[in-house]
């Protein structure tokens, strides 16, 4: 009993031990207190010991765990990836780097580039199999401008370059050019045209500008002509973290205090008339003379321009709806205010008519037809819906077959 | 909201922090208050169609114990079933009349449909009828007693996970796990979280990505070649079995998290060798529903009054009386799933099937476990299992279709044997669809349980939830919100 009451915890379960030195104690008191109580410290420490010993071993399996899961998940991506989409289990897959290439030409398609659901083909369109030059008896329509014209939202074959031509099909032989890429604005479209597009020989350019670019920090400006060094390997990438950024959107509030915050730091950085609080008429002049030069330049190498007024689903003035996705755009062009943006869209379309009136462009009026009705726009209301992008395709067929345009000899 | 969204997950999760710290009651309300949120986000107007029913469950029993001669409370029972029969069949059939009515009048003569224009079938409301009769037919025998709190009736009729697309409760079983206190264990998440996760695999990660192309197919059966068509066919067999079962799994799944755990709604049914054993596997808490309150009854009555011609019912009695059963309770069945000719043919189609196979398989119900003992053995049961597939899935090309004609025109295209090309994206969807279904219903049958995801060693799992969790939620996913195809009847 007093052995237990030294021993709340019962540590001396090993009595025979104990016993077994009984002789040592006997004769040494002191030595055999000491014992004891080491014997329990011991053991007590040995008891700790192996639940620390436990927990670790819990931790362990469960870190061993998470990384089988998360590596488990990250081959799951890529095998998904290979199957959805063609992109080798190995490959860093990034946009640009697989979408683009930028050389003494200018910033264009990559030759065969590939990215998740985008496909260029050799020449770096994103279209079919091509010839250098037109066949005989067909009618080359070559489509420039940025990520609308490209077909950000839609998958392939389905932007509204490849509808104009799947359209045109039963006209006659046309053969549609997509050779619009992402990020271009009139300058780069301009060096893209004269650089590599004219080589091509279409018939028919249509031309459908973003706006938007002019409100940006610098204007935009002709790229300079200079070859760029090749770049090096792409460090691998976690194609997980990708694929839960592509899925998943913060919540409303979330994106709201992001965005807030987005345009407060660009615009805390400049000094406080930095933002166009008005149309800034110089950066109107220069989208018109760039969009007349471009237009001069078509005709020169005897192609037929088409232009087309830029569409956005904003009302102007705007819904209390649309205000977040206004707002979004306002931190894509912090220095413009919303107002801005779209009166600046508006400034654009008029010049745009007038330019076409001027000098006697077919006009395609895609800002009369689609302004303000989302029913044509993907969620940022700047890109196409699969029935926006036919909506586009089909006025253009009917500017190019009703309106009878023959290519210029 | 819907079991399948994003929005879903983060309201269960603010319904468990909820629940999780309060008592008996509070839990309860915490659970009622969750569901009423969840049904009202769909349309508000929808909870005073559930707050009737929930009124009908809590007062016709009350009254009906309260009542001594028996023949009143057959009466009272009759009336509230009948009531509850009334509201659904109003509001599930007021499209069809309204059509109907429209074209005695004539053509350009609309008729003044007046109210019954303005009426919308709540969604889920076939099913919680269900279980609301279950509970007056119960309460009504004598199985259970019925209960006085409001609490109790409000979350027997509207708990949240159920309230969709089932699975049916039976009173008996149901009541009294809503009566008691649910501790959190562990155990409980973890399970909820594997049936969950697997549900989300079958719905999400199968049923979805099939769901454009089976819609491309019964659109445009006239411009479809066979092969794609059987192509279809096959999908949508997959489809609304992968769609429903995974809603069941997800559905119950949630109920476990609370502590609630309910009979399995499908039980590889596709591994059928008759009709009878498909609806011994297959929406398992209708079929048995089915079973208890319009198969059974009606069988004895119509046994005991061929009988009585005789004096004691003979074999021809019984399989007069079977046969006629079978196909008005599967008559039944069709109209549930809602008034187009479609689903009372699908229906007559079953029930003959299954007075077809009695009176030529007998009585005998076919065991769902399987002795092979010989190759050909196995090679007989793989037959059988085939041919009650194909013939099932001929069942549910009349299901899909918009109206007979157009199912008659599927099944005449089918057969013509041209074209047989295939759509690249159709085979891919057959074979990696069918595999992992077969994959998860071998496990779960060779396990004799549903836990399939139990097969694969523990350390070995994780490599499996990585698998499923990317496929299902970041992936297969890309189409786009599908609805649950059950949850509109």
């Amino acid at each position: 009993m007093k052995r237990e009451r030294r021993d709340p915890l019962h540590l001396a379960t090993d009595h025979r031990q104990l016993q077994l030195k009984g002789k040592r104690q006997e004769m040494f008191p002191v030595f055999a207190k000491r014992q004891t109580t080491a014997h329990i410290g011991v053991t007590a420490l040995t008891e700790t010991g192996a639940r620390y010993r436990q927990i670790a071993r819990k931790l362990g399996v469960a870190a061993v765990m998470t990384l089988t899961f998360l590596a488990s998940a990250e081959l799951t991506a890529r095998v998904e990836e290979w199957l959805l989409w063609d992109t080798p289990l190995s490959a860093t897959p990034d946009s640009r780097r697989d979408l683009t290439i930028h050389d003494a030409l200018g910033i264009r398609g990559r030759p065969n580039g590939q990215f998740k659901k985008w496909h260029l083909n050799s020449y770096g369109f994103r279209n079919g199999p091509m010839s250098l030059l037109p066949k005989p008896g067909v009618t080359r329509i070559m489509v420039l401008g940025a990520s609308e014209t490209f077909g950000y939202s839609e998958r392939d074959g389905k932007e509204y370059p490849a509808r104009f031509g799947a359209r045109l099909e039963s006209f006659g032989s046309y053969e549609v050019v997509n050779a619009a890429m992402t990020g271009l604005d009139l300058p780069h479209i301009r060096h893209l045209w004269d650089m590599w597009g004219v080589r091509f020989k279409p018939a028919i350019v249509v031309v459908y500008p973003t706006p938007s670019f002019y409100l940006s920090d610098r204007p935009p400006r002709r790229p300079e002509r200079r070859a760029t060094a090749p770049e090096g390997p792409a460090w691998p990438k976690p194609r997980l973290l990708g694929a839960l950024t592509d899925r998943f959107d913060f919540p409303a509030f979330v994106q709201r205090l992001r965005v807030a915050r987005s345009v407060a730091a660009a615009r805390a950085s400049h000094p406080p008339d930095w933002p166009f609080r008005t149309v800034p008429t110089d950066r109107l002049g220069q989208f018109t003379d760039d969009l007349a030069g471009l237009l001069d330049s078509i005709r020169a190498a005897g192609a037929e321009p088409i232009l087309i007024t830029h569409a956005i689903g904003f009302h102007n003035p705007p819904q209390p709806e649309e205000a977040d996705k206004l707002a979004s755009w306002v931190a894509i062009s912090p220095r413009a205010t919303a107002d801005v943006l779209l009166q600046f869209e508006e400034a654009t379309a008029e010049a745009s008519r007038r330019l076409a009136l001027e000098q006697g462009i077919r006009l395609v009026d895609l800002a009369d037809h689609m302004d303000g009705d989302p029913r044509w726009f993907a969620e940022d209301y700047d890109h196409f819906s699969e029935e926006g992008a036919d909506l586009v395709a089909s006025l253009l067929a009917d500017a190019i077959v009703k309106d009878n345009l023959a290519p210029r000899k | 909201m819907s079991l399948s969204q994003l929005s879903f997950l983060g309201f269960l999760v603010v319904t468990f922090m909820a629940w999780l710290p309060l008592g008996k009651t509070g839990r309860k309300t915490v659970l009622l208050v969750a569901s009423a949120v969840f049904y009202g986000a769909w349309d508000v107007r929808f909870l005073a169609v559930l707050a009737f029913v929930w009124t009908i469950v809590l007062v016709v029993p009350q009254v009906v114990l309260r009542c001594g001669e028996q023949r009143t409370r057959r009466l009272l029972t009759g009336l509230g079933v009948a009531l509850l029969l009334l509201a659904l069949a109003s509001l599930k059939y007021a499209g069809a009349f309204m059509a109907a009515s429209g074209a005695r009048v004539g053509a350009g003569v609309p008729p003044d449909a007046g109210i019954l224009s303005r009426l919308v079938l709540p969604v889920g409301m076939s099913f919680y009828t269900f279980q609301a009769i279950s509970y007056l037919v119960d309460t009504y025998r004598g199985v259970l007693a019925p209960s006085r709190s409001l609490l109790d009736t409000g979350l027997y009729v509207a708990f949240f996970p159920f309230l969709l697309a089932g699975p049916i409760q039976k009173a008996a079983a149901w009541l009294p796990q809503i009566e008691a206190f649910h501790s959190f264990r562990v155990v409980n998440v973890r399970n909820g979280g594997e049936r969950m996760l697997l549900g989300y695999l079958l719905k999400t990660g199968i049923a979805d990505p099939i769901a454009p192309l089976v819609d491309q197919v019964f659109r445009a059966v006239g411009s479809t070649g066979s092969g794609d068509l059987w192509a279809g066919m096959l999908l949508y067999s997959l489809q609304i079995l992968a769609d429903f079962a995974g809603y069941s799994l997800i559905a119950r799944g949630v109920a476990s998290c609370f502590g609630y755990e309910v009979q399995p709604n499908f039980e590889q049914p596709y591994f059928s060798r008759s009709f009878s054993e498909f609806w011994r596997r297959w929406h398992i808490s209708l079929s048995t529903w089915l079973q208890q309150y319009l198969f059974t009854p009606l069988f004895k009555g119509f046994s005991t009054r061929l009988g009585s011609r005789h004096g004691v019912a003979t074999d021809g009695d019984l399989q007069a009386a079977y046969a006629s059963s079978a196909i008005l309770t599967m008559l039944l069945a069709g109209a549930w799933h809602g008034a187009g000719l479609t689903f009372i043919a699908w229906g007559l189609y079953h029930g003959l099937a299954l007075a077809l196979e009695r009176r030529y398989y007998g009585s005998r119900p076919i065991p769902k476990r399987i002795h092979l003992r010989g190759f050909a053995q196995g090679l007989r049961v793989l037959a059988q299992m085939l041919g009650t597939f194909l013939l099932v899935s001929f069942g549910w090309v009349v299901f899909r279709s918009d109206s007979l004609p157009a199912a008659a025109s599927f099944f005449s295209r089918m057969m013509v044997f041209s074209n047989w090309t295939v759509n690249a994206a159709a085979i891919h969807w057959l074979v990696g669809g069918f595999a992992m279904l077969i994959s998860v219903d071998l496990a779960q049958y060779m396990r004799r349980d549903e836990w399939a995801f139990r097969s694969v060693p523990r350390l070995a799992r994780p490599v499996l939830y990585g698998a499923i969790a990317v496929h299902t939620f970041l992936y297969a996913g890309l189409g786009g919100n599908v609805a649950f195809i059950y949850a509109q009847f």
